[in-house]
């Protein structure tokens, strides 16, 4: 719980799951050093927001960049009012959804799990 | 079509023309537009061919209708035309989710007029002859050997004849030209008449926001194959579990003409309301369009006793 003298955890951060995961689909993609991950949100889904997520060579100019569990993640400066504190998990198996998103910001999330609401 | 409209689209005799000014323009701009708006709305508008079109509708989160929007690609450009005093929401709302995507909105209302015209197909009075009617799609109209030039687009009541969109400040010169080929102005009347005939539902009347698409008998609009876009889920569920409470349906009323609103009995229980009335008879009836709640369906006749009014479901 966050008090009144407590600032939010704005952090992203991912899980030792997704970190593996993450590092098996740059070298899938044989990117450059220095790539990571770009994460980031766009209009549409069911719920109005929908999350984006490319293997990146390059941060652009107003990235925030994170630096977790050997991995970089880069978040456009416009998405990242709606990613922050949110933690990136990967669920695997047969009922597995793949990259999963743990966001306080999504008040209302779909079915899917890829689409919400702020 | 229902019969009513073809046999009034038959009996003209000239092709009619109607200064539609109950309407929205927006320009859209950028490489990144089609794909925002099929991930907003409806239909399915992307991929959408040059010099093609699509009607769709935006929907809340709650599937409520923000617009219903006709999307007209000019390959450089892409028209949307929204309802009257509607294109600001419409701008505001497909900004909302313009993150990085290469799209621009430009607010264009003023800056065109759009003018409709009606033919019977079969008349030989037909400006635009044959040809015309090879026009499927929105491309640049040429009429009588290039001598009108401007964008043609679908009939706005998707009846035969087609839309000229026109600099506003040219709209005299084009009214001049229509009547100069014979071409008749069509009366508010006449219009609203077609427009119930066709079941076109307009904005704070039948359409609000309140509303969604498949109460207000948007279905043609809606592809239930596409996937996700705001709203999706709300309406995949009321289709897919029938939980729609109410509909809009096209009625022939007997008697006296009805405001927008005036309730619908059966043995003095609400069972739903008008929503546009013609102001024109045709043997002794008049048309609207309204709001009948399910329950009542299979009654098919409804009463506004204080005008000792009949209402059919037609």
């Amino acid at each position: 719980m966050v008090t009144a003298n407590q600032k939010p955890d704005t952090t992203i951060s991912i899980t030792e799951k997704a970190a593996i995961k993450i590092k098996h689909f740059i070298e899938k993609e044989k990117a450059v050093d220095g790539s990571g991950l770009r994460v980031g949100v766009k209009g549409g889904g069911c719920s109005g927001l929908v999350y984006t997520l490319t293997v990146s060579t390059d941060p652009q100019e107003d990235d925030k960049i994170i630096d977790d569990k050997g991995v970089k993640v880069f978040i456009p400066k416009k998405s990242y009012i709606f990613l922050a504190g949110m933690v990136l998990d990967f669920s695997d198996g047969l009922n597995g959804k793949g990259f999963t998103f743990e966001n306080p910001n999504a008040k209302k999330t779909c079915g899917c799990g890829n689409s919400f609401a702020v | 079509m229902n019969s009513f409209v073809s046999e009034y689209i038959n009996s003209m005799v000239l092709p009619q023309m109607f200064n539609v000014d109950a309407i929205g323009l927006i320009r859209l701009k950028g490489t990144d537009g089609l794909d925002l708006l099929n991930r907003l709305s409806t239909n399915l508008v992307f991929p959408l061919e040059e010099y093609s079109w699509c009607d769709t509708v935006l929907t809340s989160e709650k599937g409520r209708i923000i617009d219903v929007l006709r999307v007209c690609n000019f390959g450089e450009f892409i028209f949307l035309r929204t309802s009257k005093s509607r294109e600001k929401i419409v701008i505001d709302w497909i900004e909302k989710y313009n993150f990085d995507e290469d799209v621009e909105l430009e607010l264009v209302t003023a800056d065109f007029a759009l003018l409709s015209i009606f033919q019977n197909p079969d008349s030989d009075g037909s400006i635009f002859g044959h040809s015309f009617e090879a026009l499927e799609f929105c491309r640049e109209f040429q009429i009588t050997k290039n001598e009108f030039t401007g964008i043609y687009l679908p009939n706005i009541l998707n009846l035969a004849g087609g839309d000229l969109l026109v600099k506003a400040s040219e709209i005299d010169y084009w009214k001049g030209k229509l009547i100069h080929s014979d071409v008749q102005e069509m009366k508010n009347e006449s219009f609203d008449l077609l427009r119930i005939m066709q079941k076109f539902p307009i904005w704070d009347k039948e359409l609000s926001d309140q509303i969604n698409p498949l109460e207000a008998g948007l279905e043609k609009f809606i592809n239930f194959e596409k996937g996700c876009y705001i709203g999706q889920e709300v309406i995949a569920r009321l289709d897919t579990y029938d939980k729609l409470k109410k509909k809009l349906y096209f009625v022939e009323i007997i008697g006296e003409y009805l405001e927008f609103g005036t309730k619908l009995l059966v043995d003095d229980n609400y069972a739903g309301e008008i929503t546009s009335c013609s102001s024109i008879e045709i043997n002794n009836k008049r048309f609207g369009l309204a709001y009948i709640y399910k329950k009542y369906l299979d009654v098919k006749e409804f009463l506004v006793p204080s005008l000792n009014t009949v209402v059919q479901i037609s």
